[in-house]
């Protein structure tokens, strides 16, 4: 190296270039496109984001696509999927454990709970997935990184919808055979019900998402604790059910007091304990400005560690 | 001209090494400790410490570029090439320094990621888009462009799993190509596809320089980088080795690679050809050329004007039945010419050798000559002629428009249609 050729002249072909550039510098352009630095997070500009609006739709699409092409049963296995885990919940918590369902028919109360809790639980394990799932991409191609995440969930609110229909079609055989459900007005409060829980999805996900950056293994624990969470989030039993030394553990559980609001927009026959809904929405907002950040400020360096 | 780049000493540190539980701990040991430490001393600004698991890819890297200008990033591998050009298109965050971008900057590093094989052609077509940073709008605008360029117009919505490889990448370079960016990025990626498709890369390359827009190549061809581009920029060990004009850059370059090319091949043949006794067979004492062109005894000025060239060669054992044998290669080791000849020598001693030749078609630029003594049957000794052969340019005549390996004198003449 030391007798290069070239380092003599180096300095000579820096003088060269260098008046040259002064005399431009004196017109600068307008405001930069876009400015690198080395702490500045990424995506966290909402105005950017909006401006890959239809990279969303279009990712929304893809995995709407891969989901109900690939496989033989397509879209009918998310049909088949809450109905059969509902059958099994009857019989084993309903028949042997004889858990209490309120007024509800056994399978309408597991199914609704079925399908919010599969609804958050997917949303939650797919963007914790984010960095490992769509690193080879971002590897490449520049994009508001957390249009990911979004549009994952966006896409599971789809699937969300379809399930409900399905259990809207199992409430109406009820109806036919005599059985009264009571679907009150209070419905309408069921979209903000869902966002909250999504938000709570996006902010933990995102939370793990950052963490996976540097420790995979991370990612395996997300499935086994949404698992064991699900028995602590009143899908399988109502509030009523809870003995009450122990109803200090589920103000703890934001999902708790969610799925209960979610149940109780549906139906009449269980009531919004307001003092855990307000914690809960608190929890969700902290979770959600807290993994968002470290989102934001994790994607500037996941590629040199994944 | 305004700048379209502005970048302000960029570093980028990597982290090498394993993820896994000792580091872990290091990780929260080394955290705490730094907050301890701070809660105690809170005015002390720690200072971060190097260890020996960083590895800096870039180090104060600084440069602009201006509207309608063509950078070359030239440099051995793992020399900060890739890196810098992930910092620039925001794949990766520095750990020191800005950059600000004026304008859309399209990368070609990689193209048709994020092709989904389900979707079919044309749909891919968007969604590449998209992720390129264009609106639907702007897409269909350039939809028809685009499929015409990749000549994929009768298997378009076919799923894209089904295309050979060559149709995939002819599609995502169409999609690329056609973005209208104010700066583009190009990584090798003019290798891609048959040659009638490279051709059109190629034109479409020129085009978008053409039109004013910056551009950034990255080649170890130096071929593209002189013809492409006016400033280069040498990357050595993630610092800037040397910035400035193409040709000053790509020659220093040159010269620098020639001289590890050379020991490299040196140590190969001798690992190859040496016999079991150490003794060097021959050794080449000194060169020189002879030439009405010649400014002094190693370089001579373009032209066509007869050249001898002289060698001295000290042989250490005698070779009754030898061949030696001359050769010019230029600085990538291709031969232009060998001349050969018999070699017979009873005793060992001094020799001396003649080379003559008309004249030396070849363009400006540093060559490597070399002499091969075999006993008759093995190479025994390669020998390079050290300083290298250089040939300047003939500064009277306007070889701007030159381009190609060899200079003949050729004549071409252009007639008009008479009748």
């Amino acid at each position: 190296m030391a007798q290069t050729p070239g380092i003599e002249n180096t300095k000579t072909a820096v003088e060269v270039s260098e008046p040259l550039s002064e005399t431009r510098e004196a017109i600068q352009p307008k405001k930069p496109t876009y400015v690198v630095e080395a702490d500045k997070l990424l995506s966290s500009n909402p105005k950017e984001l909006w401006a890959y609006r239809e990279l969303f739709l279009l990712l929304v699409k893809r995995d709407f696509v891969a989901v109900y092409k690939q496989t033989v049963l397509g879209p009918l296995w998310f049909f088949v999927q809450p109905f059969l885990a509902s059958l099994v919940f009857m019989v084993v918590f309903g028949q042997i454990a004889r858990l209490p369902t309120t007024e509800l028919p056994p399978l309408v109360f597991y199914m609704s709970g079925i399908i919010a809790w599969s609804f958050f639980s997917n949303c939650l394990s797919q963007v914790a997935a984010t960095f490992l799932g769509s690193g080879a991409l971002f590897r490449k191609i520049y994009f508001p990184r957390l249009i990911v995440p979004i549009s994952q969930i966006t896409m599971n609110l789809l699937n969300f919808f379809a399930q409900l229909l399905v259990l809207l079609a199992v409430i109406a055989f009820y109806e036919l055979s005599g059985t009264r459900i009571e679907l009150g007005i209070k419905m309408l409060a069921l979209p903000l019900v869902l966002g909250v829980m999504a938000v709570l999805a996006l902010g933990i996900g995102c939370l793990i998402a950052a963490a996976t950056v540097k420790y995979r293994d991370l990612n395996i624990i997300v499935g086994y604790t949404l698992n064991l969470w699900m028995y602590g989030s009143l899908v399988i039993y109502p509030r009523s059910a809870v003995p009450p030394n122990l109803l200090w553990l589920l103000a703890l559980n934001p999902m708790a007091s969610l799925i209960e609001c979610y149940r109780s927009s549906l139906f009449g026959t269980e009531h919004t304990e307001v003092q855990p809904a307000i914690i809960a929405s608190v929890v969700t907002l902290v979770v959600a400005i807290a993994g968002i950040w470290c989102f934001a400020k994790a994607e500037g360096t996941f590629t040199d560690s994944i | 001209m305004s700048v379209v780049i502005n970048a302000e000493n960029i570093s980028k540190r990597f982290f090498l090494g394993e993820r896994n539980q000792r580091a872990f701990f290091e990780d929260v040991a080394a955290k705490s400790a730094r907050g301890f430490r701070r809660l105690l001393r809170p005015r002390e600004r720690q200072k971060e410490k190097g260890s020996a698991r960083d590895f800096w890819a870039l180090r104060d890297v600084s440069f602009r570029i201006f509207q309608g200008q063509t950078l070359g990033i030239i440099g051995e591998n793992g020399a900060g090439k890739s890196t810098l050009l992930k910092v620039l298109s925001r794949i990766t965050q520095p750990t020191t320094g800005t950059v600000k971008v004026y304008g859309r900057l399209a990368s070609l590093l990689e193209v048709g990621t994020g092709f989904h094989p389900e979707f079919s052609g044309r749909d891919n077509v968007y969604l590449n888009g998209a992720m390129l940073g264009l609106s639907r709008k702007e897409v269909r605008n350039r939809f028809d462009q685009i499929i015409e360029f990749s000549g994929l117009e009768q298997f378009i919505d076919v799923p894209v799993k089904n295309y050979s490889s060559g149709m995939y990448v002819r599609l995502a370079f169409a999609v690329a190509a056609h973005l209208n960016p104010e700066i583009v990025i190009l990584d090798e990626v003019l290798a891609v596809g048959d040659a009638v498709f490279q051709k059109k890369c190629f034109d479409r390359m020129e085009e978008i320089i053409n039109e004013g827009h910056a551009a950034i190549l990255v080649s170890h061809g130096m071929g593209n980088v002189r013809r492409m581009s006016q400033v280069c920029m040498w990357l050595h060990h993630g610092r800037v080795q040397m910035f400035g004009p193409t040709h000053e850059v790509v020659s220093c370059y040159e010269k620098q690679t020639t001289h590890e090319v050379v020991t490299h091949y040196e140590k190969q043949t001798a690992q190859q050809h040496e016999p079991a006794h150490r003794e060097v067979p021959a050794s080449l004492s000194s060169w020189f050329l002879e030439s009405k062109l010649s400014t002094n005894l190693h370089t001579i000025v373009a032209g066509r004007a007869p050249i001898a060239v002289h060698f001295e060669i000290d042989l250490a054992v005698p070779i009754a039945n030898g061949r030696i044998s001359v050769s010019v290669a230029d600085v990538q080791g291709l031969i232009l010419f060998t001349q050969d000849g018999a070699l017979q020598q009873k005793k060992a001693g001094k020799l001396v050798m003649l080379l003559e030749l008309p004249w030396l078609p070849v363009k400006p630029g540093q060559y490597i000559v070399s002499c091969t003594i075999s006993d008759g049957s093995h190479p025994v000794a390669f020998l390079r002629a050290t300083p290298e052969l250089t040939v300047l340019e003939d500064k009277s005549i306007d070889s701007s428009g030159y381009r190609g390996l060899l200079n003949l004198p050729a004549r071409l003449s252009v007639e008009g249609d008479h009748s």
